[in-house]
């Protein structure tokens, strides 16, 4: 898992992101890459951190702006397009993971590990080469399993709700809350001094 | 509220999610424990930290590229024009392919597999999942082309026909020579490349071939 934020960082995008034109809503590639460069550098920033991988992610962002653009005729004016296109996002990455859960079951033995970590991250060590010695929010992010870091990532850094995040992801409210918790537990285990 | 205040009730807490008694009784145990109160302090800069992340990073600059070619392909061009270019070329193209082909192909696999059980490979191999999405999108404009060829094959000199369907079985042979080698080593760069590289000379060889001169 190779993660490298940048250290540039994009001009901060405002949170509500304005409804689409309707020259927008005819697909006219012009338009669509207006709405591209404006909202790509949030997506890109959630499935960063979502996969925890720059060719992952950008895949992913890859795969949310043409899924977008099929769905464009259909977005409504009035919903957040940011929320949109990070509904996207979540949608693919999981489609991605199931993908790779089905692939992994295909070539081999199951291996040790769930989302949630259960399993692969014995009490009082977390995995990951530099996390003992970097204490670095983004990396201790980077490193959590996949999916208690989406909790994380969309409650804790994105500032979504249990109930905005169960409507994104499909998850149980208790399961999103077990997760969310767990996240935090890790993270405040790799980053004490 | 004696004992210490359990992880999951702090999160609980901290996402404002607690009944009024029971926030009530956390705030009194927290004004009276410190090992409570230094948990809670580390659980809110967590949080608060974690708020403060950026939420915008730019992507790659090349980025929009690969979305427009998927979203929108580009038409094959000069469709309609029938400039004078010498049959000929189109061999010479495609023995350019070719040799050109090999002997990448063998400098880059040099040392890695045998070369000759590579290029004589005939079922098509998987490839890396990047590539093979751009497999898709170079195939769906190959067969375009070769769709405005076969109307126009009537038109033109039967040598000329062959001349056309031999130097694409050369530039086909280029890339499923490339493509096997890819298929041993498919974190290659340079046979990622070069496997590109084919897919855009055969394309360029059916344009070209569409806007040749129709017999008189």
């Amino acid at each position: 898992m190779a993660i490298a934020l940048p250290l540039t960082l994009s001009t901060p995008v405002p949170d509500k992101g304005a409804p689409p034109t309707a020259r927008t809503r005819d697909r006219n590639v012009e338009s669509f890459e207006e709405l591209y460069r404006k909202h790509s550098p949030r997506v890109y920033a959630l499935c960063l951190r979502l996969t925890a991988d720059e060719s992952l992610a950008r895949e992913l962002t890859q795969d949310v702006f043409v899924q977008a653009w099929k769905a464009l005729p259909e977005f409504r004016g009035d919903a957040n397009i940011t929320t949109w296109l990070h509904r996207i996002a979540v949608n693919a990455m999981l489609m991605q993971r199931r993908s790779e859960r089905r692939r992994l079951a295909r070539v081999g033995p199951a291996e040790n590990t769930n989302d949630d970590g259960e399993d692969s991250l014995p009490e009082g060590r977390v995995d990951g080469p530099d996390v003992a010695t970097a204490i670095d929010l983004e990396r201790g992010i980077a490193a959590l399993p996949p999916g208690v870091r989406r909790a994380f990532v969309l409650h804790d850094v994105e500032g979504y709700t249990h109930e905005e995040i169960a409507q994104m992801t499909g998850l149980a409210a208790g399961t999103l809350r077990a997760q969310l918790h767990r996240a935090r537990q890790l993270l405040m285990r790799m980053l004490q001094p | 509220m004696t004992d210490h205040i359990s992880f999951e009730t702090f999160c609980d807490f901290a996402d404002g999610v607690l009944s009024v008694a029971l926030a009530d009784a956390v705030r009194e145990h927290l004004a009276g424990c410190d090992e409570c109160t230094e948990r809670h302090a580390s659980l809110s800069a967590l949080i608060a930290n974690a708020a403060a992340l950026p939420r915008a990073i730019d992507p790659p600059e090349d980025l929009w590229a690969d979305i427009r070619r998927e979203i929108a392909p580009p038409a094959p061009s000069h469709i309609g024009k029938h400039w004078a270019i010498p049959v000929g070329w189109l061999a010479a193209a495609a023995v350019v392919i070719a040799v050109s082909s090999s002997a990448l192909t063998i400098l880059v696999m040099r040392g890695r597999a045998p070369v000759a059980v590579i290029a004589t490979q005939q079922t098509a191999p998987s490839l890396p999942a990047r590539l093979a999405s751009n497999e898709v999108r170079y195939t769906r404009d190959i067969d375009a082309l070769q769709r405005m060829l076969d109307q126009r094959r009537d038109s033109l000199a039967p040598s000329t026909v062959q001349t056309i369907e031999r130097s694409l079985r050369v530039a086909d042979s280029a890339i499923a020579e490339a493509r096997a080698a890819l298929a041993h080593d498919p974190s290659n760069a340079a046979l990622a490349q070069l496997f590109a590289s084919n897919y855009e000379r055969k394309i360029d060889l059916l344009k070209r071939a569409t806007e040749l001169t129709p017999r008189t």
